[in-house]
């Protein structure tokens, strides 16, 4: 490697992201020289890699919107900003519990009916 | 659009539906830890409301978040070097389970994620938050600066050197 090349490499990475600040000649001396050009390829694909992990998410924990939203409800200077999510919690709670509620009775009364019937029967 | 800065609370928590998935990717790759990743975010959206009066709309509201993102990792990083005295977990490897139609080529897509994920979390942490901050998700210089206190010139020489440590971790070191 020349000193040409050396002095070459600390730029690559500014060529490579097409950044403005690319010293004069750097870019002259890539295109006659091979090796700089296959250093620079590698900069490249090193780059564009980078930018698509942002594309492919990270798969938050499952429970994580619900801790977020529960624990900001729960602060006092966000309390406010989701109180329609504390809402709708509590409205669920409360369907959920009459759901219990109401099979349970239901439960009961055809425990009883079947009772009955067998007494009838009997 | 969401409309925080005209005070409308109820745009708070969807903004939060929306951009949770977003920030937690950004807060993993930072802190290279699920557990941090998840109290950095829940900083970061406390601090986003407390703040919201200083989002102008010059940046979209994602990049404000990335910053503040940022903000909250590097103090949460910070924080616990100091508290543990111990190597930050750096080889936590960064798992991407996206589907795709075709098996091999997502084998091979997979295989270079997960080799390029390791690389990165191999990374000392204040090069890797760098390299994350602008090479994936795009911030400019200044703003990685300020997010993480450091001038500059020091975003630079970190962003340079962990570039080399990645591209040396992946492909080997260039022959001299």
């Amino acid at each position: 490697m020349n000193r040409r090349c050396q002095a070459t490499i600390t730029a690559l990475a500014e060529l490579a992201s097409e950044a403005a600040e690319v010293p004069n000649g750097v870019s002259a001396h890539v295109e006659e020289c091979f090796r700089c050009r296959g250093e620079l390829a590698r900069h490249r694909k090193l780059l564009r890699r980078l930018r698509q992990l942002r594309e492919c998410g990270l798969e938050p924990p499952p429970r994580l919107l619900d801790q977020l939203l529960e624990n900001l409800s729960e602060s006092p200077e966000t309390a406010s900003a989701v109180s329609g999510w504390w809402r709708r919690r509590v409205n669920y709670l409360l369907v959920a519990v009459a759901a219990t509620g109401a099979a349970g009775t239901g439960a009961v009364l055809l425990v009883l009916r079947g009772r009955a019937g067998t007494r009838l029967a009997g | 659009m969401l409309r925080l800065d005209q005070g409308e609370e109820w745009a708070f928590e969807e903004l939060v539906r929306r951009t949770y998935g977003d920030l937690y990717g950004l807060a993993f790759r930072m802190t290279g830890n699920a557990d941090d990743a998840c109290d950095v975010v829940q900083d970061a959206y406390l601090r986003a409301y407390k703040s919201r009066d200083t989002f102008r709309g010059e940046a979209t509201v994602t990049t404000w978040l990335y910053r503040i993102v940022a903000n909250c990792a590097s103090s949460h990083v910070s924080r616990r070097s100091r508290n543990r005295h111990q190597r930050l977990e750096d080889s936590t490897p960064v798992v991407d389970d996206r589907p795709s139609s075709d098996p091999e080529t997502m084998a091979d897509v997979a295989l270079e994620r997960r080799r390029l994920g390791a690389a990165m979390a191999s990374l000392p942490p204040r090069l890797r938050m760098v390299v994350v901050l602008k090479d994936v998700y795009d911030l400019p210089h200044e703003a990685i600066a300020a997010e993480l206190g450091i001038t500059e010139a020091a975003a630079k020489v970190r962003l340079h050197r962990g570039r080399r440590k990645l591209r040396e971790r992946l492909y080997g070191q260039r022959r001299q």
